[in-house]
């Protein structure tokens, strides 16, 4: 499924080292309590990123057992290709690189550090996400914030053209005509190059989508079924014992990750669970994750996941040799808002999902109750969220919507359009 | 829907009144902040309180004042409710309404900044409880507050939050208010339908929207004073008070300028009066109540209530591009019913019902122009007497649902698919939370082209506020026997 020319996602996992975890999350709150005057990593000379982020993931053990330690994953989304993105990271944020990444197992000593060794260590630690969705795809950033800069100008025209009383008896043609003369000035007068939004076809769409629903059901059904109907039936009896620990949990966690939240009409989540034991979860997963991914990426591939229409990325990385699930997801509004929409609008896909992991509220079949049981289900949310110490966002006015209609006013101005297009066109306005 | 099909057996006799209705017949109101000094005083006195119920009366019995009473997290701690049950209340509650988060989601900065309120900010007398006296004439309620004010082992916290009553229903930016409001299932109304929501959206204890029971405080132990012997939660609710300032003068004059401006009376020449059509676009109804998605064109001369309260109308049939009604409208953003939340429009009624509260706000201040009439009003200058309402709401999830339709919906400048910009009435146009290269505005959608009126300013802050548990009337009896 891999296509390198369309890899738009970076996970890095580096092992913290020895007595080091607490040094480095001073070094990132320092970094992400000012990611845009940030001294030495400067982010907006990183012309390929579109959101990025650090997160300290915790060390976990189980039955008193030490299972992982704790490590520093960096996730970017980014413009590929991909090794053009890595270089830029290596050049321009070398020293900052330098300074986190010297509390990590393995950053090559002084001496041999050069751009090859830290690209070299990136790429050793680089894991692949099992299931990466886009809400704009296809867009490189240049053209998000080049679209809005036009949808600015455009705007501006428009009130001139009210404050000047010059709507008062236009048709909207009228308006139009004059919009698009303006902007082939103003087109004239910049240099900018407006990239293509590239779509596969729909009937591949589909058929692909088909495919894989029919594959899920086959597998699920000769495989997991039974044992699955079985696991669920022991998990519900521990259901309200779950609740109250996830409740307290939630208390002592709500808030420092609330003091991450809500600068912006941009939000970040970073969450991290425990699988459940056993195979059979461990193959559902990736069944599950796998088939929502080729759907994110041939179906949902017009601005929303299921119903929810304010991601912008989302993806779901297994760690420890599969034994924890790491999702992040960058989105517009509320925390609030967004967990209400996975609740009100894609209950069955998440509860599928992290139905496999430890304390999440009791499923039927899988995929049904879970996620429904809306005040239980944001409460295992916020226990289960980890801070995100690190975040950086290339266009942070954006909401998805906002990018997607942008796009639409662009190449509605190279379009033959009738007068009810017309109309339509002008209300993106 | 499974929620409402459980429903029926709630206990109106063991509701505080304020749940069913916000005591219109008795127009005079006054809300008293205290705290505790002396504990068994204060639980004595509690004892012997009477609180207005929920329960039927006949109509020859009306009374002529009522009481229901509210309390602070620190109150419910300091009348020593157990730990169990004190943490099960929910977080907003034991936070506050003032932490640094809270302030975002709230829109409480700049000139609403905690630390310049009335009450209620850091530092501040701390606030136990909120008694909440309503009576049918002003000496009526002095009558009642003479004698609340008796209490023993209670500070009473100034200022004294007194009410008033504008004529013709009015806020005091001159628009019929309190007109679409949600129904509880078992508490309004005892048939589901359009505007009825589970009682459980506002009452503990009882299944909500989704179905569900949600957390609710139990107490360690029992007693025999409360339901099922430890539910110190059911029939309870989250009470949400905040004073805002309305700068009734600076609205119109920023109305009428932009009519001007923008050239509305030529684009909309049959609103005979631009700055009023401005003005009613921000609303979404006319100054009369009449909704703009019936009367897009012109104030409908009337005195049908029909008309005036009519609640009837949807967006995504009857105005789904915001022609008659702007889709960052205010009572669009407060309740955007089957509009935009989801395609189809009964999934999107669906989700805007987990986002409902219940209203029960008055006016203070005396009003700009003594009738209210909105032709003087409109032009009427500013006076520099402090006026606005009393923001008082009930529901079941602060977070889900004041906070959610606050942040999300009011100030969300991203609502309905616009770019910036919050609600034009009482949003918060400030550009901390916004989108910033941007200016915040308010859009007209129009033909040919919409309208965007940019230099909003915030014509609402905030000069007080508190969250409040209201428990049930077996939890009042029950705190004042501990």
């Amino acid at each position: 499924m891999k296509d390198p020319r369309a890899e738009r996602d970076l996970t890095v996992i580096a092992p913290i080292r020895d007595g080091h975890e607490a040094k480095l999350r001073a070094i990132l709150d320092t970094i992400g309590d000012d990611v845009r005057n940030s001294e030495g990593l400067p982010f907006h000379e990183l012309s390929t990123v579109h959101f990025m982020r650090w997160v300290v993931v915790p060390g976990f053990d189980r039955d008193g057992i030490a299972m992982a330690g704790p490590s520093l994953v960096l996730s970017t989304n980014f413009d590929p290709p991909r090794a053009r993105h890595l270089h830029e990271l290596v050049t321009r944020a070398a020293d900052k690189l330098d300074e986190i990444y010297q509390h990590c197992e393995g950053w090559p000593p002084p001496e041999g550090r050069g751009p090859d060794a830290v690209l070299r260590y990136l790429e050793d630690h680089a894991a692949d996400a099992e299931c990466f969705y886009v809400g704009h795809p296809w867009r490189r950033r240049d053209q998000i914030v080049e679209e809005a800069a036009l949808r600015r100008d455009l705007e501006a025209e428009l009130d001139r053209l009210a404050t000047t009383g010059r709507l008062v008896g236009w048709s909207s043609r009228q308006v139009y005509e004059h919009l698009r003369a303006f902007a082939d000035d103003r087109r004239a007068a910049s240099k900018v190059s407006y990239l293509p939004a590239r779509r596969p076809w729909l009937w591949l769409r589909l058929a692909l989508a088909l495919l894989a629903w029919g594959l899920l059901a086959l597998v699920l059904v000769i495989f997991c079924v039974v044992p699955l109907l079985i696991k669920e039936k022991l998990d519900a009896r521990r259901g309200d014992a779950d609740a109250d620990a996830a409740h307290e949990a939630r208390k002592q966690n709500y808030l420092q990750l609330a003091d991450r939240e809500d600068y912006l009409v941009q939000n970040q989540l970073t969450h991290l669970v425990e699988m459940k034991p056993g195979l059979v979860r461990h193959a559902t997963l990736r069944m599950v994750l796998s088939l929502i991914g080729i759907l994110a990426r041939y179906y949902y591939n017009r601005g929303r996941l299921g119903d929810i229409p304010t991601i912008h990325f989302a993806r779901w990385v297994l760690i420890d040799h599969g034994q924890r699930l790491l999702f992040f997801s960058n989105y517009d509004g509320s925390w609030e808002s967004y967990l209400g929409d996975f609740v009100d609008k894609a209950a069955k896909p998440l509860s599928a999902i992290w139905s496999n992991t430890i304390g999440f509220p009791v499923t039927k079949a899988l995929a049904w109750a879970g996620a429904k049981d809306e005040e239980r289900f944001k409460t295992w949310a916020r226990a289960q969220q980890i801070r995100t110490q690190v975040w950086y966002s290339a266009y942070p006015d954006l909401a998805v919507r906002n990018i997607l209609d942008n796009t639409e006013v662009r190449r509605g101005l190279v379009a033959r359009m009738n007068d009810d297009e017309v109309e339509e066109w002008l209300r993106k306005l | 829907m499974a929620a409402q099909a459980v429903v029926g057996d709630v206990v109106l006799d063991e509701i505080q009144g304020l749940v069913r209705t916000g005591f219109k017949a008795l127009t005079s109101a006054r809300y008293l902040l205290f705290a505790v000094d002396d504990l068994q005083a204060a639980r004595r006195w509690l004892g012997g309180l009477s609180v207005t119920s929920a329960g039927h009366r006949p109509a020859d019995e009306r009374p002529t004042r009522a009481v229901n009473i509210a309390f602070t997290y620190a109150g419910l701690k300091k009348l020593q409710l157990d730990q169990r049950a004190l943490g099960d209340l929910s977080e907003e509650l034991r936070e506050g309404m003032i932490t640094e988060h809270r302030k975002r989601i709230l829109g409480d900065h700049g000139a609403s900044d905690p630390k310049s309120w009335l009450w209620g900010g850091p530092g501040m007398a701390e606030i136990h409880g909120a008694l909440l006296l309503f009576a049918a004439d002003a000496d009526e309620l002095e009558a009642l507050t003479g004698e609340a004010r008796v209490a023993d082992g209670i500070t009473w916290l100034e200022p004294a939050l007194d009410t008033s009553w504008l004529p013709g229903r009015k806020e005091q930016f001159g628009f019929h208010d309190g007109i679409a409001q949600p129904n509880l299932l078992g508490v309004h109304t005892e048939q589901p339908g359009f505007d009825v929501v589970a009682p459980g959206e506002v009452l503990l204890g009882y299944p909500n929207q989704y179905g569900k029971l949600p957390r609710a405080p139990r107490i360690d132990g029992r007693s025999e004073l409360l339901p099922r012997g430890d539910d110190f939660g059911r029939g309870g609710s989250y009470l949400v008070f905040r004073q805002l300032e309305q700068k009734v003068a600076d609205l119109w004059s920023w109305a009428r300028e932009t009519a001007e401006r923008l050239h509305v009376g030529d684009l909309f020449p049959a609103a005979a009066d631009p700055g009023i059509c401005v003005a009613a676009k921000m609303v979404g109804r006319w100054p009369n109540g009449a909704p703009l998605v019936r009367w897009p064109d012109a104030e409908p001369d009337t005195g049908d209530p029909d008309v005036l309260t009519d609640n009837s109308f949807r967006y995504a049939a009857d105005d789904p591009h915001g022609l008659a009604c702007p889709l960052g409208s205010h009572i669009r953003r407060a309740n955007p019913r089957d509009w935009f939340l989801a395609d189809d429009p009964g999934e999107a009624l669906a989700v805007a019902d987990h986002h409902r509260i219940l209203r029960r706000g008055r006016a203070y201040g005396p009003p700009l122009v003594a009738d209210m009439d909105t032709a003087l009003l409109s032009r009427a200058a500013d006076d520099g007497v402090p006026r606005g309402l009393m923001f008082l709401c009930l529901n079941a999830n602060i977070g889900r649902q004041f906070e959610f339709v606050q942040h999300t919906w009011m100030n969300g400048p991203k609502f309905g698919g616009l770019h910036a910009g919050a609600d034009p009435l009482v949003g918060d146009q400030q550009p901390e939370t916004s989108a910033r290269d941007l200016p915040p505005s308010f859009v007209i959608q129009a033909k040919p082209a919409r309208l965007r009126c940019t230099n909003i300013r915030r014509f609402v802050t905030t000069r007080g506020g508190a969250y409040f548990f209201l428990p049930s009337i077996p939890a009042v009896r029950y705190l004042a026997s501990l």
